[in-house]
């Protein structure tokens, strides 16, 4: 499924966990360069941990299963920020799809009206922001292979100032209205 | 020279009442078959599916397109959960899906796209021109929204329902609650 050749846009941090990482991953010539510093580095993010509070958690991660010949599919999340500060999601990847979006719909007088969040998704100070069918998705753009339900496919949110979530999504049947099934 | 000219305002009244009346006989066999005809080709088995296709046998019509990620594959697979729940009564309906992106939905394509739902659910391609022949017979909403180096499409995402006649008689929506839908779509059977 992920036989892709890594690009230039999936560049994802390892991570043991499947909710929370903090700060961008360093540039492997600019991580040499900092590694007289590292501790100080160490120290002001400890800081700046301490004083936003707990950091984001990201849950619920699900994906639909697309139909055969189906270009695009859409993912759900919802997204915690227990902090004092907002943030905002202002970009998000995955090696599923060419391209992957934050999409807004919604449903008026029967009609489907979609759009890209080109200025982001804020998450407020001590909110959740939940995506869901019907709302707020992220939108797959050009898969790579068709979604199969049971399958997981990771997804890297990048925050203004938490840095970069990797998260898994599950791939639910199609009828799926949420995590779990129809 | 005053009674000639009674007489040609006499004979243009009546050619007016004729075209008039003309035109309103058309209406009305236009009307009493739902709207003009239209000819799609059905992706499952390749044959034409026309207006008369719509005669016989009522139809749940739905538009959207297959790169349509949220709402298009929810409704057909919920339609897909419909048809199982009518039971023998889901025999007597016809569930068409209509692409409104024929530039990009070849017949070809909506044939595998549809072997995800109910093998009852049959997938409609036309020529830009019949698309929007349909389109407009039904009152649909579809509007291409350019974005990026692509495009989506803003459409209208209720099921219609369409009498035996090809007359649309009213909606469903996804959303309702199953008993709301069997109940509107038993009724259409019925009619």
């Amino acid at each position: 499924m992920r036989d892709r050749a890594p690009g230039p846009g999936d560049r994802r941090i390892p991570l043991g966990r499947d909710k929370v990482s903090l700060g961008a991953p360093l540039q492997r010539s600019y991580a040499e360069e900092m590694v007289p510093v590292a501790p100080s580095v160490f120290l002001a993010a400890a800081l700046i941990l301490g004083a936003t509070g707990a950091p984001l958690a990201v849950t619920d991660g699900w994906a639909r299963a697309t139909p055969p010949g189906a270009v695009n599919g859409a993912g759900y999340l919802i997204v915690q920020n227990p902090g004092p500060a907002a943030d905002r999601i202002v970009a998000v990847t995955s090696p599923v799809a060419r391209r992957t979006e934050l999409h807004s719909m919604s449903m008026a007088g029967g009609k489907m009206t979609m759009r890209a969040l080109d200025e982001g998704l804020e998450i407020p100070a001590g909110g959740t922001v939940k995506l869901a069918p019907g709302g707020l998705h992220l939108m797959f753009l050009d898969l790579t292979a068709p979604l199969v339900a049971g399958q997981k496919i990771p997804v890297t949110l990048e925050l203004q100032k938490a840095g970069k979530i990797t998260v898994e999504l599950v791939v639910q049947p199609i009828g799926a209205k949420g995590l779990g099934g129809p | 020279m005053k009674r000639d000219l009674l007489g040609w305002i006499a004979l243009a009244a009546v050619v007016v009442g004729l075209v008039g009346f003309r035109i309103h006989r058309v209406r009305e066999r236009e009307a009493s078959a739902g709207g003009p005809p239209f000819t799609l080709t059905d992706a499952r088995t390749g044959q034409p599916f026309t207006d008369q296709t719509l005669l016989g046998t009522p139809t749940a019509l739905f538009f959207g397109f297959t790169a349509c990620p949220d709402v298009c594959p929810t409704t057909l697979a919920t339609a897909t959960r419909w048809l199982a729940a009518l039971g023998p009564d889901g025999a007597r309906l016809r569930f068409a899906f209509v692409t409104v992106d024929p530039e990009r939905d070849t017949v070809e394509r909506m044939k595998q796209y549809v072997t995800a739902f109910d093998p009852r659910i049959v997938g409609l391609v036309g020529t830009r021109a019949e698309t929007d022949r349909v389109i407009a017979r039904f009152g649909v909403f579809a509007n291409k929204v350019p974005h990026a180096d692509t495009y989506t499409y803003d459409h209208t995402a209720l099921v219609l329902m369409v009498d035996a006649r090809g007359v649309s008689v009213g909606t469903v929506d996804h959303d309702e609650s199953d008993e709301v839908v069997l109940g509107k779509l038993r009724g259409l059977i019925a009619r």
